[in-house]
């Protein structure tokens, strides 16, 4: 009886993840097993692979991508200090405000920005247009675009180093030296972990530096597959480097920051005493003002350009793209947090099955949006599958093979938090696993696990490039009509859409903020 | 206890199930099309209202046309999602055809289409076009002077003063093609080294092109009518010349519709295609995007300035499209000396 | 008589160090053994090793008499091994009221709603308690928090009760206090304890037997006054002096 038990239980904690596994697992093997058995695949890789412009255009996303990660660490950890820990003026308003942009797709930041610096934009002239559409505006778009992951993880991370840690330094050191030695080192995981998902995110892009009209190599690994160039063999050989690219991003992850950010990255955010920054304070503040600025002029533009006939033609075009968006991203994030529960609870734990999982999720976020893509209509597009492939189901599976490791690691993050030992006096006073996980750890975390929700729905609601492969016919996502729109679109309703989503996105971020700062009494 | 359990996993299958559940119903028909949804889009819903049928539609565009509905089909071809494919050039169209992904259909309302612009064995039809005009700035260029053929691009008289979209993409590709398929190897590559020579903008699209000539940065370029029809409606100071009237002729490029292999929804496919094919799609067409009706219209042309005097340029779309392939190598090192 | 808790030859190994080299231990029914030894001396990790929390490296623990854990193997789980534990942290759980704390493991051995109503008034009357029970552990004092994490190990009626320097952080005045409530308590359910500290004085207030662990190895066994007289290591000779000076 009890050896059943246990086996039951065992079943029921690692069937969901596995299942998890499996969903980022089966695009991404399905396509790598096509690579390796495709015919001619070894002349053709020869082939692709051989090439020195296949190399000069990898190296350029590359260097792109590290450029784009350059500018968002220096915007954004001086930022996340400045707003983490320092009294300036009015920083938690400027800290949200600045991270409004990573909250919505990249193509709508570009898009705002064309409508200042386009020709006939708000500031725009031939020489803004001709600066824009280069690989300098890519560069400048997507680090303002993403500068503020770093700002915040920094930020976030600041306010969670040990209070007697830093007390011993502030002690025999100068604030700067105190920053300098000992906050900064201490949450050097959580900086690298921003600048690692920028990295990722920049070299994935594939909307803003098509509407820049940049080439990348995750962009033409998809020319060859479309129109002119197309070379289908090509492709696939294509994502070969792109692999290689995403294995080396989770090297690079495991080695610098891996379970390490669990230690500096609290939910709690609690207030700590700041560094004054006397009279320099002013200035500071403004220069903050400035920054975030950046991040507000875009979506200004927008609701310019929207009014007020883009808003007023609204109905007619919005279609049912915003409930797709809505369904589809709440079916996701719903998912991935009753799937990734038991799975953030051994990640938390550092179980070695937890960390195998972590690694596969990840896997998942960094493989470029486009070769995941692929992989899922590789995998999913047959007639047995047809029911899912065809409707909006497939559009789950492919947000939950990208952002399952937001949720479960945010989840992670938060029971990480609390000392192991409540699980262990529940094991002690009766409770099996189950019951750990459902008596203790579930209610436990309520919040964080709410916040992982809304988290991850957010990240499902701003994805395009990921569904913009295969989204099923009549049913796309908001972001995408934005995107099909944009061309030859009315350009008024174009930013009306975009500041749909915008808003849509605001309204769940101000749920997020108000679940996060609900009484703290209990958990305290 | 176990009962919460499988209370989780029931709401997430029903969640699963749910969303699964909004997959497709018989009365429909799946479109892809890679004629600008502005365009499309109000055409499929026309349909809708005439037959009761659904479409459902997925949409590319002309300027991101890398993420590509085409590699969709491919893509999909081991289990076919799309009935219809409605390109906006006929050079995609031609790809599909060439893997052998098309169903041939005549359609009865073809017959009103010339001939030059559909396949004599059923599997494609061209319609609502677009053609490759010089775009000119009145304030900047006389009546008298006005460009009368795309060989005055490369005319020293307006040296650095003209300009073409970067010839890798869209339309301009299957300009180059044309032109290739026309003249000849030789003559063609002379024609484009006299472009170098004559310092001529290469922007980033035919958009650019005309916001190019809008703003008097140069004084005539080569575009695509719906562009110019953009530039005309936004009340910009230019004029549309069709170039060529006396010689080789404007090239004429056609949207084209096909009907794909293993279609699910053959018989509705059909009707959608019945429907594009009608004078008062290609109406409507002409109406909202300056697509120019290839078959006979009551509407008349006065959208389109001086579209009565186009006389297109004889042209082997399939021929075309094969070049497009074989000259990419050499327009792209052509695009990389300057 | 069979031993309520025996430990023999146990070994564990942590980061590729022998925790415990073959520490040996029986607690008999009714006894109360404290196990006393200075910071890393493997105190916590046999505590975890008997709860079933840690298998053990080689060695067998027995439980009444059954094999409980045996070379590497834990062959009977935590929650079905009749323990209790009090954790140094004590392990309150923070969404929980006093009432749901102690509910808990009676809850989930399915124990009938009125005997479990009454355990629990019981309880709380006894340590003091009874009209705190709707507050949440957050709300209460120090003292009256780990009152609640003894309450809540007792009232499962346990076969044995595992204390981790459950007294630390407490001031001399509320520990005495407790550690008599503690003894009477023990005493009454007739619980066997097995009680982990580094002060001698607690040890004595319980009147408990004394192991003393020091780098993995049971040191010395025995009733204090035999220990104070005969000190076998520096450790245990100091552990008395502090207790003469204090």
């Amino acid at each position: 009886m009890t050896q059943w038990r246990r086996a039951h239980e065992a079943l029921l904690l690692s069937a969901p993840p596995a299942l998890l596994a499996l969903i980022v697992l089966v695009p991404v093997g399905t396509l790598a097993a096509e690579l390796a058995l495709a015919e001619g695949a070894l002349a053709l890789m020869g082939g692709v692979l051989g090439s020195a412009g296949t190399w000069a255009l990898l190296g350029a996303s590359t260097a792109l991508a590290a450029a784009v990660t350059g500018v968002s660490g220096a915007i954004g950890v001086p930022l996340g200090i400045l707003l983490g820990r320092t009294d300036v003026r009015w920083r938690g308003w400027l800290l949200v405000l600045h991270a409004l942009p990573v909250f919505v797709p990249p193509f709508l930041v570009a898009l705002g920005w064309f409508h200042v610096l386009g020709v006939n934009g708000y500031a725009g002239s031939p020489a803004t247009a001709r600066l824009f559409f280069s690989p300098i505006g890519l560069v400048a778009i997507l680090a303002v675009t993403f500068a503020p992951i770093v700002t915040t993880l920094t930020a976030l991370a600041l306010q969670n180093v040990d209070a007697s840690l830093e007390d011993a330094a502030r002690v025999v050191a100068r604030p700067l030296r105190v920053m300098g030695r000992i906050l900064l080192p201490a949450v050097s995981p959580a900086i690298a972990l921003g600048l690692l998902v920028v990295f990722a995110l920049a070299f994935s892009e594939l909307a803003v530096p098509m509407f820049l009209r940049v080439r990348t190599y995750p962009a033409s690994v998809f020319a060859r597959l479309g129109g002119i160039d197309y070379e289908p063999g090509e492709a696939v050989a294509m994502t070969l480097p792109l692999l290689a690219v995403t294995f080396a991003l989770l090297a690079v992850e495991r080695r610098f920051v891996g379970d390490r950010t669990f230690a500096v990255l609290g939910l709690r955010g609690r207030e700590r005493a700041t560094f004054p920054l006397g009279r320099w304070r002013a200035g500071i503040t403004l220069m903050c003002i400035a920054v975030t600025a950046l991040s507000l002029i875009p979506v200004l533009a927008l609701f310019m350009r929207a009014l007020p006939d883009g808003l007023a033609a609204l109905p007619q075009w919005i279609r049912s793209s915003l409930w797709n968006s809505l369904i589809t991203a709440m079916a996701a994030a719903t998912t991935i947090i009753v799937l990734g529960l038991a799975a953030a609870w051994t990640i938390a734990r550092g179980h070695q099955a937890g960390r195998a999982l972590d690694a596969t999720l990840m896997l998942g976020f960094l493989t470029p949006a486009g070769v995941l893509g692929v992989g899922l209509i590789t995998a999913w597009n047959h007639q047995m599958t047809r029911f899912i492939y065809g409707g909006l189901a497939i559009l789950v599976l492919g947000l939950i093979a990208r952002y399952a490791v937001v949720g479960v690691r945010v989840m992670a993050t938060a029971i990480a938090q609390s000392p192991r030992s409540l699980e262990e006096a529940a094991a002690v006073f009766g409770g099996g696993r189950i019951a750990q996980l459902r008596r203790i750890v579930a209610p436990l975390h309520v919040r964080g696990i709410t916040a992982a929700w809304l988290l991850t729905l957010v990240f499902c609601l701003r994805d395009l490039d990921t569904v913009v492969l295969f989204y099923p016919p009549g049913r796309e996502p908001l972001t995408v009509r934005i995107f099909t729109l944009e061309a030859n679109g009315p350009s008024d309703v174009v930013a009306a859409l975009a500041v749909t989503q915008i808003v849509v996105t605001t309204a769940l971020l101000g749920v997020l903020a108000a679940a996060a700062t609900v009484d703290r009494t209990r958990t305290s | 206890m176990r009962s919460k359990v499988r209370r989780l996993v029931v709401i997430t299958a029903t969640l699963l199930l749910g969303v699964a559940g909004c997959g497709e119903t018989a009365d429909e028909v799946v479109a892809y099309t890679s004629v600008d949804q502005v365009f499309s889009e109000p055409v499929f819903r026309a349909f809708e209202e005439e037959s009761g049928r659904r479409v459902r539609s997925v949409f590319d565009t002309e300027e991101t046309k890398s993420t590509g509905v085409l590699n969709r089909i491919i893509a999909e071809a081991g289990a076919p999602q799309a009935d219809v494919f409605w390109s906006g050039d006929p050079a995609r169209a031609f790809v599909l055809i060439g893997l052998g992904l098309v169903e041939p259909y005549f359609s009865p309302n073809a017959e009103r289409i010339p001939s030059q612009f559909r396949a004599g064995n059923g599997t494609w039809t061209g319609f609502a076009a677009r053609a490759r005009v010089l775009l000119v700035n009145t304030s900047l260029v006389g009546e008298a002077d006005r460009p009368q053929s795309i060989r005055d691009l490369a005319d020293p008289r307006w040296r650095g003063r003209t300009a073409i979209a970067n010839p890798l993409f869209g339309t301009t590709t299957m300009h180059a093609a044309a032109l290739f398929a026309a003249w000849g190897e030789d003559d063609a590559k002379a024609f484009f080294n006299a472009l170098e020579a004559n310092d001529v903008r290469i922007a980033s699209s035919n958009g650019e092109v005309k916001r190019l000539v809008a703003s008097g940065e140069v004084a005539f370029g080569l575009t695509d009518t719906d562009d110019a029809y953009g530039a005309i409606q936004e009340g910009a100071p230019v004029g549309i010349v069709y170039p060529d009237r006396d010689g080789l002729g404007t090239l004429v490029m056609p949207t084209v519709v096909v009907l794909l292999a293993g279609a699910p929804h053959p018989e509705t496919a059909r009707r959608l295609i019945d429907h594009l094919l009608l004078a008062s799609t290609e109406e409507k067409l002409l109406e909202l995007g300056a697509h120019i009706p290839l078959g006979a219209t009551s509407a008349s042309s006065s959208v389109l300035p001086g579209a009565e005097q186009l006389r297109p340029m004889a042209v082997d779309y399939t021929l075309v499209a094969r070049e497009m392939g074989r000259i990419q190598p050499w327009l792209r090192e052509w695009v990389g000396v300057r | 008589m069979t031993p309520a808790i025996a430990l023999e030859d146990v070994w564990a190994r942590q980061d590729r160090t022998d925790i415990l080299k073959g520490i040996s231990l029986r607690v008999v029914p009714g006894e109360i053994l404290a196990l006393i030894g200075p910071s890393g001396s493997g105190k916590t990790t046999v505590l975890r090793i008997i709860l079933g929390l840690l298998a053990p490296e080689r060695g067998v623990v027995r439980l009444t008499g059954e094999p409980v854990s045996e070379n590497r193997q834990i062959l009977v789980p935590p929650d079905r091994r009749g323990l209790a534990v009090v954790f140094q942290d004590l392990a309150l759980w923070p969404h929980l009221t006093v009432e749901q704390n102690l509910a808990f493991g009676l809850d989930l051995k399915r124990t009938p709603r009125a005997t479990r109503a009454e355990r629990i008034h019981h309880m709380l009357t006894r340590v003091g308690l009874s009209d705190k029970a709707r507050r949440f552990p957050g709300q209460l004092s120090g003292g009256e928090r780990q009152r609640v994490a003894i309450a809540r190990a007792l009232v499962l009626q346990p076969h044995a009760v595992l204390l981790d320097e459950p007294l630390t952080n407490l001031d001399v005045v509320l520990r005495s206090e407790l550690l008599a409530l503690l003894r009477s308590l023990l005493a009454e359910t007739g619980a066997t304890a097995l009680y982990v500290t580094h002060q001698i004085h607690e040890a004595m207030a319980l009147d408990a037997r004394i192991a003393v662990l020091e780098q993995g190895r049971i040191v010395a066994e025995g009733v204090p006054q035999l220990l104070a007289a005969m000190p076998p290591t520096a450790f245990v000779r100091a552990l008395f002096a502090d207790r003469e000076r204090g």
